[in-house]
């Protein structure tokens, strides 16, 4: 056993020490880190309060010039306040409908909150302007100059009649045909225009559109004798709850959705990336040992099962590196964005456990092929077989995750290539629990599929890596089994 | 120690329809310093690599350093294989003792071990440098070393000249005869036949897989008795018609110069020959050659090969350093 690890020790030496390991799995991660750790300390990510001071200009053609009215009280110190906690309380509920009860804690939350709702006040002076001849032209040349105003409102004096549809759909297709209608549009009935700086940020251009669409509803209601609060207590969507029921228990259905779509991905992704990544070492090692001759000294000292044993360990501690340095930059991100309560850590024990089967997998077919080639060029065409067993994963992955309790995924568990990467998914997902005995038993089976790699590997790579000349195909590798 | 370092008896190995060896005894007594000789695709590779469990015979049994197969004596043996190489990238010293190790060596002493080797064969300065740094002769100087770093009972060396110079081949040479004198047994292949008769004590020879010679050096000689006399005439004399047909003589070839090889026959006494030749002819010189290995081979090969075509193969063999 001193023999193999000694093996495996100088594969690692040999494959760690590249500058292309270095750099592709510490300086990239470290690259990214530092990034993070720089932009968090400066406060690049962080929403926190700010003002947005300057002026927004009003031409309200209406006869009671409502909107104008309307704006002012709008951006009025205290009900600007009052907004920004409204936003932080819807917020709040939302985060509370994506993170699953228990995974967050109460400060993570709010720091999710001060995410999603930025706090900007509002600091603006409303400005009317009467709606006279070239007064639109001459505010619109304002919004150019540094210094000038946000925004210019225009409304006209039809604003609060219905849209007329024939004249729409008429100035639609002349839009089509690459005409600027907008400044006819604007004189349309239930129509204004909105026209700001290009430094305005969209968010707060659409607060300001939303308040004025706002306005001009409200009055509508006000004007045909509706009360404005009771009208929209009535266009309140009905809200549902909805659980899957299975044997299992139930589950609330579309939780966490958010979660639920990054994790199985990301859990995937980090198990590909380090058996890809291995698996090719693996084979560029094999081959060069092969080519360089030097495969010959090896098996006057040790079997040509402890030199692959030997280069497969050496290779997954690589893996295993890869996905350590990679997993560990995840939790650093995930803590640095406070979301780490989201991540299902007890999966991270199933995924090292996934790592051996797939790798274990990968690797066996990587010695195998390498073993029977003279130089990487032509291990491309042997390849088939290991590009399956990674792509496929990719393929199934969303319907795998969209319903990982399904018979589909199930299934798909128990097909020993399949195993680690289906299970990974599933096991990713927050909230589902696979039962114990599921488990134990797609375990059982993907360990088995290891097993049974490694002793076909074995019997290949006995025959191939003495063998030169023209390399075999897939089907002669599978012959070969019968010789050893 | 058992009489025998390597015991082959009726070993027989295939690849596919191919007989790379053929119903093959061997026998290398423990602390001899043998040859084994052939040509090309003789099968000598094979043989070494049956005996060092790289390949398995199909029939046959053998033994090595009196254990059923080279698996259980691995750290007892050292094997410079014919297809060798290096890590490139890795450092003389590192690779070195990575092959110690795999040998079943200790840390204890493998340091100091390496640095005498490397201060031995003129390299002492190429420890730390790594191995794609080396000139292909240091290269190979590494790769014996690698072979007897960690003091093996058996030698066994496939092609070690090949790509040496005559320097570094005459050093080799010696280093190999120093591990024979400590009684270590020594078995080393060579398709360049003159090489074994510089060196060894004991030879055998191969043939499409068969062996068709074996024993020590002196008995061969002694055994295939001298059956070429090589003459001069003298100066401005002609003697062409006259040997050609003399009695005893089978054939005349050119030598080197103005001289020519008289190849006897069989019954013919080369003493009554040589004084015949000296009482009619008018000759400056008279020699009676010694057969080398080389003529020897030609002698025993299958009917079926022309000893021009044997010839041919080992001297192309010789000088290009194929594999066998």
């Amino acid at each position: 056993m001193s023999r193999v690890l000694a093996c495996a020790w100088r594969e690692y030496k040999a494959t760690a020490g590249t500058k292309a390991f270095l750099l592709g799995t510490f300086g990239v991660p470290v690259l990214i880190t530092g990034i993070l750790i720089v932009a968090v300390g400066s406060n690049l990510f962080e929403k926190g309060a700010r003002t947005v001071e300057g002026e927004i200009v009003v031409i309200d053609a209406t006869e009671e010039r409502f909107v104008s009215t309307g704006l002012e009280t709008f951006f009025s110190e205290e009900v600007q306040r009052e907004l920004m906690e409204e936003k932080k309380a819807e917020a709040r509920k939302e985060l509370a409908k994506k993170v699953p009860e228990g995974m967050a804690s109460d400060a993570e939350i709010e720091q999710g909150v001060a995410f999603i709702a930025p706090q900007v006040l509002m600091d603006v002076n409303v400005r009317r302007v009467a709606s006279e001849g070239g007064a639109i032209e001459a505010e619109k040349e304002k919004l150019k100059i540094n210094g000038g105003p946000l925004a210019l409102i225009v409304v006209n004096e039809r604003a609060l009649e219905s849209r007329d549809s024939a004249q729409e759909d008429v100035l639609a297709e002349a839009k089509k045909s690459g005409e600027d209608v907008d400044d006819r549009l604007r004189a349309l009935p239930g129509h204004y225009a909105l026209y700001h700086r290009p430094t305005l940020d969209h968010e707060r251009v659409g607060d300001i559109m939303n308040e004025v669409d706002r306005l001009i509803v409200d009055e509508r209601l006000i004007r045909t004798g509706h009360e404005v609060d009771v009208v929209r207590e009535m266009m309140l969507h009905p809200r549902t709850v909805s659980r899957s029921v299975s044997e299992e228990g139930e589950i609330r259905s579309g939780g966490a959705a958010a979660v639920q779509e990054l994790m199985p991905i990301a859990f995937l992704m980090l198990l590909w990336i380090s058996v890809f990544t291995s698996g090719q070492y693996l084979l560029m090692s094999t081959v060069e040992e092969k080519s360089s001759r030097v495969i010959e000294v090896l098996l006057s000292a040790i079997s040509p099962m402890q030199i692959m044993l030997g280069k497969i360990m050496g290779q997954g501690a690589i893996g295993l590196t890869i996905l350590l340095v990679y997993g560990g930059v995840g939790l650093f991100t995930a803590s640095t964005f406070k979301f780490l309560g989201m991540i299902p850590l007890e999966s991270l024990g199933w995924l090292l456990l996934y790592f051996v089967m797939a790798y274990g997998v990968v690797a066996s077919m990587m010695a195998a092929i390498g073993s029977a080639v003279n130089d990487v060029r032509e291990a491309s065409a042997l390849m088939t077989p290991v590009m399956m067993v990674l792509v496929i994963p990719m393929i199934l992955w969303m319907p795998i995750s969209q319903n990982p309790m399904g018979l589909f995924a199930r299934t798909m568990s128990f097909v020993p290539p399949m195993t680690p990467f289906v299970m990974v998914v599933r096991v990713g997902q927050p909230g589902i629990e696979i039962p114990m005995w599921e488990m134990i038993a797609t375990g059982f089976a993907g360990l088995l599929g290891v097993v049974f790699m490694v002793w076909a590997a074995k019997k290949i790579f006995r025959v191939g890596i003495l063998m030169y000349g023209q390399p075999p195909s897939v089907m002669g590798l599978i012959k070969w089994l019968r010789y050893a | 120690m058992s009489e025998y370092a390597i015991n082959l008896k009726g070993v027989t190995k295939r690849f596919r329809d191919k007989v790379a060896v053929r119903d093959l005894d061997l026998q290398v007594p423990s602390g001899s310093l043998c040859g084994f000789l052939g040509p090309n695709g003789a099968g000598k590779t094979t043989t070494i690599r049956m005996v060092m469990s790289i390949f398995y015979p199909d029939e046959g049994e053998l033994s090595v350093l009196g254990r059923a197969s080279a698996e259980e004596s691995k750290d007892k043996i050292g094997y410079l294989p014919e297809e060798r190489g290096v890590y490139k990238k890795m450092r003389v010293g590192e690779f070195l003792a990575y092959i110690a190790k795999l040998k079943g060596m200790g840390k204890g002493g493998l340091n100091k071990s390496i640095e005498d080797w490397l201060e031995k064969i003129g390299l002492p300065e190429t420890r730390k440098k790594r191995c794609e740094e080396l000139s292909k002769g240091m290269q190979q100087k590494v790769q014996f070393l690698a072979s007897i770093i960690h003091d093996p009972e058996l030698i066994i060396l496939d092609e070690p000249f090949s790509g040496l110079d005559p320097v570094n081949a005459r050093l080799l040479r010696e280093l190999i005869d120093e591990q024979h004198k400590m009684g270590k047994t020594i078995i080393f292949s060579t398709h360049v036949l003159h090489q074994a008769e510089q060196i060894c004590q004991r030879v055998f020879m191969i043939n499409n897989g068969r062996k068709i010679l074996d024993g020590p050096l002196e008995g061969i000689y002694a055994r295939f008795d001298p059956k070429t006399v090589i003459i001069e005439a003298s100066d401005g004399e002609s003697i062409g018609d006259r040997i050609a047909t003399f009695e005893g003589v089978r054939s005349v070839s050119a030598s080197a110069g103005s001289a020519v090889e008289l190849h006897l026959n069989d019954g013919a006494d080369p003493g009554d020959v040589m004084r015949r030749l000296m009482s009619e002819l008018p000759l400056r010189r008279v020699e009676l050659r010694r057969a080398t290995l080389e003529d020897i081979f030609v002698g025993l090969v299958d009917p079926g090969d022309s000893e021009d075509s044997v010839r041919a193969a080992l001297t192309e063999t010789a000088t290009a350093g194929g594999v066998s």
